[in-house]
């Protein structure tokens, strides 16, 4: 049973890379840029949520709604003040500037919430009365249904970390197919001057792939922290770096390759550090990734460029 | 017949390169009007320049008598000019539906009938209308190219090159469609290489040469002009 205790919590960890690899992924897919700053919108998320819940007695989930507004209009506000003004630059001076704007958030949140770990409120559990030997009633906090007479323990934050991010999935999807707003959004990363001949205004595009995805790191950043509860301002950054690989490892601009890479890559983590060594577990982590880039340099379901002359 | 664009004077650069050096002309409601010349000599950037992928530093661009020339790209298309570019550009991961319904992209109301008139002409695409473009022949997808850009029902619609890389029999059908469009109202600017077949269809033309307009009269009058003849057409 322990193996299959191990895959669920891989899928869990890979729903959240999963989530925050659609930032990376649709983003690059768009304005072409590697949004490194991605991993730290997440920890804002955390933070607010956080705040709204714990010191203003918000429930949990109008606090996830609070986060996910901020962090929309945090993601607007940096793509309009740091990377629009570089549209016409050369990609390199692009990415240290996004390398810039993550250690700014970092700092920013360091000196607003200080570097002191917050303890994440549990949103996913439930109350329940318990007889106890004694004879006593007592209420008790419960997180997980076992399974298998307790051999198998699911905790709710894993299965609403799963449900969450498929259901993100199927929307984004169905987004992206179907509304007008997602097939521009298509049509920019395919080209963006056969866009804009198509009357498609592509800064707005461009602006609404960044609310999105920030949008989603809210909502990565409160599952993240309720499957590990301690918040600090670097909380995003390793997870961001790994959820960039994950996108990478799918194929970068692909959102089911975000989906799949995420998953992987969580699995893959998971597993290593159960079965090999928990210091290892990056490196193997990294390895894999390398071997997959060897082979299929696009990625898993990444596309290859092709061109028609 | 009034004039529905007309660009004065306008100088295009591409960072130090100065391609396009003062050129004027305009185009009448209801014309075909081509410019032709060689290799680099500035039609592209002409086009691209109208439609407001590229700006001009001096001069300017009407359009229905209003000046465009400040205008984003997407903005001017909104406002009634569409553009076939050169090389197609086609979105190669969509179906042959959604790139014409990206052609629709800055109409309102229905596009139904519009689409039926496409898949009229261009009855190849309603057979593929479920492909992903980028598995069209290189016919199939300027014919795609060509139906996305009236799927905006554009008031003026610029080509550049719509014959290139075709069969004889595909360039034939290309300007046997120009042809027709032009009879139901269509004003169109077409730039071509083949300074022949687009003359013949011409109400009028313009000739450049290295970012200058050197001659312009009616269709008939350049195909006849020797110089031009020497020049473009192989003796
Ligand atoms: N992106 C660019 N950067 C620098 N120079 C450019 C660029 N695009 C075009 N040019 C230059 O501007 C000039 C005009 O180019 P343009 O593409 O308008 O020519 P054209 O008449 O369309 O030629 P063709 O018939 O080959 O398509 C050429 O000298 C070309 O080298
Ligand atoms: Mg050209």
């Amino acid at each position: 049973m322990s193996f299959l205790n191990f895959l669920i919590s891989g899928i869990s960890l890979g729903s959240i890379y999963a989530i925050i690899a659609l930032g990376y992924t649709m983003v690059y897919g768009i304005a072409k840029m590697l949004n490194f700053a991605h991993g730290d919108v997440i920890m804002v998320g955390a933070y607010i949520c956080f705040f709204a819940v714990s010191r203003y007695s918000l429930p949990p989930l109008v606090g996830i709604l609070v986060a996910m507004v901020i962090c929309t209009l945090l993601g607007i506000i940096i793509e309009k003040l740091a990377y629009k003004p570089l549209r016409a630059a050369p990609s390199l001076a692009v990415l240290i500037t996004a390398i810039g704007v993550s250690y700014f958030l970092q700092n920013a949140a360091q000196l607003l919430w200080s570097s002191n770990p917050k303890v994440f409120p549990m949103f996913f559990q439930r109350m329940v009365s318990k007889t106890t030997p004694d004879g006593t009633v007592q209420i008790v906090p419960v997180n997980g249904i076992d399974l298998f007479g307790g051999e198998l323990r699911v905790s709710y934050v894993t299965i609403v970390t799963i449900l969450v991010c498929l259901i993100i999935m199927l929307a984004l999807t169905a987004f992206t197919g179907n509304t007008k707003m997602g097939k521009a959004m298509r049509a920019c990363s395919e080209d963006k001057d056969a866009a804009r001949l198509m009357g498609i205004n592509v800064n707005t595009t461009i602006s609404v792939t960044f609310a999105i995805g920030s949008g989603l790191a809210a909502i990565a950043g409160v599952l993240l922290c309720s499957a590990y509860p301690t918040l600090v301002p670097t909380t995003g950054s390793m997870p961001g770096i790994k959820a960039f690989t994950a996108a990478v490892f799918g194929g970068i601009g692909s959102i089911p390759g975000a989906l799949l890479g995420g998953l992987m890559l969580g699995v893959i983590e998971i597993m290593a550090k159960a079965y090999v060594s928990t210091q290892l577990s990056d490196a193997i982590v990294f390895a894999v990734l390398i071997i997959v880039l060897l082979v299929k340099p696009t990625g898993l379901l990444g596309r290859p460029v092709r061109e028609k002359v | 017949m009034g004039q529905i664009l007309k660009v004065e004077d306008i100088n295009v650069y591409y960072g130090s390169i100065h391609a396009i050096k003062g050129i004027s002309f305009e185009v009448n409601e209801g014309e075909i009007v081509t410019l032709i010349g060689a290799n680099g000599a500035g039609k592209s950037t002409t086009l691209n320049t109208v439609a407001g992928l590229l700006h001009s530093k001096t001069g300017s661009v009407h359009f229905c008598d209003e000046p465009i020339d400040k205008l984003a790209c997407h903005q001017i298309v909104s406002r009634g000019i569409a553009m076939v570019p050169e090389g197609r550009r086609v979105f190669a991961h969509m179906t042959v539906q959604e790139n014409l319904d990206m052609g629709a992209y800055s109409r309102k109301g229905d596009i139904t009938k519009d689409l039926e008139r496409v898949y009229e002409q261009f009855p190849r695409l309603k057979e593929r209308r479920k492909q992903v473009a980028g598995t069209l022949s290189g016919g199939e997808q300027q014919m795609l190219a060509m139906g996305r850009a009236l799927m905006s029902s554009p008031k003026l619609l610029m080509m550049d090159e719509p014959s290139m890389g075709l069969a004889p029999i595909l360039v034939e059908q290309i300007f046997a469609i120009i042809k027709e469009l032009h009879k139901a109202g269509t004003t169109i600017l077409l730039v071509e290489q083949n300074a022949q077949a687009a003359l013949s269809v011409a109400d009028r033309g313009y000739v450049l040469e290295t970012g200058k307009i050197v001659t312009s009269g009616t269709g008939a009058q350049l195909l006849a002009s020797p110089a031009i003849k020497k020049a473009y057409l192989g003796g």
